[in-house]
């Protein structure tokens, strides 16, 4: 149940996204299985130009909500559902995903699917295309958000040659540009390093100026710390909790980690938390300071002296001294280009691995955490493992 | 911003393929030098027309140069010497228009020009679609590919000669199912995404890009059937 | 099930489109390098596209999607010269009638589909057959006189017989290798029923 005093006062108005008695299951896989309910009477009202973060564990039904909201579910991921659900007074069960489209946009979590172009401009102008909007309308809508949104030299690119965090601004722009009331956010900043994270701040802050209901599913929180007007935490296909940004902030960290949730915060994602420090700057051209855990008095299970790398006449790697004690995961950290892509395959097979991954890692540029087990099973799409 | 789109599209997306599909029938169908002559001189202008200066000259240069080679150098080469120069003058001569196209096609119109243009044609979305996403696509196919390689290295099973010979099966299985199973992923989402935001084949759709066949486009396209029929003719 | 295909549909059977052809088209580059696999391109890549057919038909279980999928290959593959469309839309037609119906779900129906489907990778070689002597010739002119010799010795005029039987061998060992691979994968992780 919604309590409706923890809310911020806002004027009252038609609620913007509205559910009630909402349930909802998808189609089994198999042929002789009971449809799993993935949502369970939920009932939500969300008013004009608030920003509501969605969160809880993964699996807890928050993307289905978010699918409800701009139209997949039912009319793409097929399934039953009860209850009524509308965005803007407009009933999405009954209408088809082009209506729907008009009233609610939509940014998906993973930036290399979610693009049809393959040129910037023209991604930009898919929703407004889609709308059959007439030409003039179009390009001085792509003026004003290139402009409103900052976007000016990202565009006429080819998408490929993108970042993460500019691919999820085009996004964002092509969102915007189309003028939806409601915006639906599905995990945003999931691929995307610390630039890419400020930018889409100042993507979803110029939305929210712009007057428009912005729901967001997330489970990093921090970065919508100023954002956010209220947190909803689902559970189990139910919203259990209802948090103000205040009350959010003030949780015990014993309480957050019980949910499943994250640092909500910038002061607490800083906070230190392992016991024993391993501080590393894998600095290009500079070498490492030599530095070594301290005081763990354990094997070291990987020890590397004066280790360097290159590619032909650029040198990426200038390790001195590195110890890593028996059974220690090492996560290894750094901004772009600082050369910790290549730290990762070296302990697991020497040089001569990496040396082939030449082509490749060269266009890497995001900050990404690797975890460079020392069982070597790190080899799974490292780019994008967080 | 929006001069810059103007000036890309002097040349009707529809104009270049029609370039490159000649240039295709006429690769094959054995060319004598005055057809090849003419065949390159059509990519020439095609490229002039996108302002592709330097691919002009690179690409008339380095015609020249093994066309010269194949005059004089080949016949006095025997052996190994003379098939490696064979291979280099005269397929490499052979194959210069169908790469100039192509390069063309690809590089200088989006694939957005290409479904617009397509689409203002009338041609059912039951066609066009396939064949721009499918274009849009290979890319992507080709990242899958590589990650999947790359871990599978990591492992210890590179993809060489040596292992696929010795262990087919176990590679093969271990290559294509995360390959498909990525892919998988992907083609889940890419339609979800692209119908959530309006796309539909049976909705009126308009056009970011103005896309019209002008006269030089025309002419583009009957030189190009000309130079077809030519070579398929003779 | 509705019987239209829908956007979705298509925008799969572009995708897979993709897929399969970059695999055939780096087969169709890779193994040419010796003779004997140049010839072998059928069957080698109908033992490894059948897993790429059999999940796409699993997506996108509707009527003409198969068909769909053949003319992308077809379009593709008649980069030099016309008749491998034709023949893909005959093969993608043959392949649709097999799986009219209820059969669709059958995987047993799928397999044998898949063997049709995979003439289509015969596409660049009917050259060979139609026109042998100009094919031949441009041969000799890429990779030499030696190599367009061994061909020659290789490809007696019922070589096309040949072909269709490797093709359709092929097609039935991929297609099984595809259902065995789908069932211990797949459908264990749910991702297509």
């Amino acid at each position: 149940m919604i309590c409706k005093s923890m809310r911020k006062k806002l004027p009252v108005a038609v609620p913007s996204v509205q559910m009630k008695q909402v349930s909802f299951a998808y189609e089994p896989e198999g042929t002789n299985e009971a449809p799993a309910p993935v949502l369970q009477n939920v009932d939500l009202s969300v008013r004009q130009g608030e920003c509501v973060v969605l969160c809880g564990r993964s699996g807890c039904g928050k993307t289905t909500l978010l699918r409800l909201v701009n139209g997949l579910v039912p009319h793409f991921y097929q399934g039953t559902l009860t209850g009524e659900i509308r965005a803007n007074g407009l009933n999405t069960a009954e209408s088809d995903l082009p209506e729907i489209s008009r009233i609610v946009g939509s940014v998906f979590q993973n930036p290399r699917t979610q693009f049809f172009h393959t040129d910037t401009t023209g991604e930009m102008a898919f929703n407004l295309e889609n709308q059959a909007m007439p030409r003039e309308q179009m390009q001085q809508r792509l003026h004003e958000t290139a402009d409103q949104l900052e976007l000016g030299d990202l565009m006429d690119r080819n998408i490929f040659e993108l970042s993460g965090g500019e691919k999820q601004q085009i996004a964002c722009g092509s969102v915007y540009a189309s003028m939806p009331d409601v915006v639906v956010m599905d995990e945003p900043s999931s691929n995307l390093d610390m630039p890419g994270i400020r930018k889409l701040q100042n993507n979803i802050r110029a939305m929210k100026e712009a007057g428009k209901t912005i729901l967001i599913s997330e489970h990093r929180l921090w970065y919508l710390e100023q954002i956010a007007d209220l947190y909803l935490y689902v559970e189990n296909g139910r919203i259990a909790r209802e948090f103000s940004p205040g009350e959010i902030v003030r949780m015990s960290s014993k309480e957050r980690e019980a949910m499943g949730l994250r640092a909500v915060s910038l002061a607490q994602l800083r906070t230190a938390c392992i016991e024993s420090m391993v501080e590393r700057e894998w600095n290009h051209p500079a070498g490492i300071p030599e530095c070594h855990l301290a005081g763990t008095g354990k094997e070291n299970g990987l020890e590397a002296h004066g280790l360097t790398f290159s590619f032909g006449e650029r040198q990426v790697l200038n390790v001195r001294h590195l110890a890593i004690p028996k059974g220690a995961i090492v996560a290894v950290i750094g901004g772009k280009r600082c050369g910790k892509i290549y730290a990762e395959p070296l302990p697991c097979r020497g040089i001569e691995t990496s040396r082939n991954d030449k082509d490749r890692w060269q266009n890497s540029s995001s900050q990404k955490t690797l975890a460079a087990g020392l069982s070597c099973d790190a080899g799974s799409r490292t780019p994008d493992v967080q | 911003m929006n001069a810059q789109n103007r000036e890309r599209t002097i040349l009707d997306p529809r104009s270049k393929l029609a370039v490159f599909i000649a240039a295709c029938f006429s690769t094959f169908s054995g060319m004598s030098y005055v057809q090849e002559f003419a065949l390159l001189l059509l990519t020439c202008i095609t490229m002039l027309l996108c302002k592709k200066w330097r691919w002009v000259a690179t690409v008339c240069v380095l015609y020249v140069l093994l066309f010269l080679g194949d005059v004089f150098v080949v016949g006095r080469l025997s052996g190994v010497a003379q098939y490696v120069a064979l291979l280099l003058c005269h397929i490499t001569r052979f194959l210069l228009p169908l790469f100039s196209t192509f390069y063309v096609v690809t590089k200088t119109s989006a694939v957005g020009e290409y479904i617009s243009a397509f689409m203002a044609m009338h041609m059912p979305g039951e066609v066009v679609i396939p064949v721009a996403v499918m274009f849009r696509f290979v890319p992507t196919v080709q990242e899958e590919w590589q990650t999947v390689t790359q871990a599978m290295k990591l492992r210890g099973m590179a993809l060489t000669w040596r292992n696929m010979v010795r262990r087919p099966l176990f590679m093969l299985e271990n290559m294509l199912v995360p390959f498909l199973m990525q892919c998988s992923l992907v083609v889940d989402e890419m339609p979800a995404a692209v119908m959530a935001r309006g796309f539909d084949k049976d909705r009126p759709r308009t056009s970011y890009l103005a896309v019209r066949m002008r006269g030089i486009d025309w002419l583009m396209v009957a030189a190009s059937l000309l130079i077809t029929v030519w070579n398929l003719a003779l | 099930m509705k019987t239209k295909l829908t956007t979705r549909d298509l925008i799969s059977a572009g995708a897979f489109g993709a897929i399969y052809l970059v695999l055939l088209t780096v087969f169709s580059m890779v193994l040419p390098v010796v003779p004997i696999l140049y010839l072998g391109i059928p069957l080698i890549a109908g033992v490894i596209l059948g897993s790429v057919y059999m999940l796409y038909t699993l997506k996108v279980p509707r009527r003409g999607a198969v068909l769909i999928l053949a003319i992308l290959v077809g379009l593709i593959t008649s980069m030099s010269t016309i008749y491998p469309l034709f023949f893909a839309i005959l093969w993608g037609v043959i392949a649709e009638i097999i799986l009219a119906g209820e059969r669709r779900k059958s995987a047993n129906a799928l397999v044998a589909s898949y063997c049709v489907f995979n003439l289509t990778s015969m596409g660049p070689f009917f050259a060979l057959v139609v026109a042998k002597d100009a094919f031949l010739e441009s041969c000799a002119v890429y990779y030499g006189e030696d190599y367009a010799a061994t061909l020659d010795a290789m490809t007696p005029s019922w070589i096309i017989i040949v072909f269709v039987v490797l093709a359709l061998l092929g097609g039935l060992l991929g297609g099984l290798l595809g259902k065995r691979i789908l069932k211990k994968h797949f459908i264990k992780a749910g991702i297509s029923s």
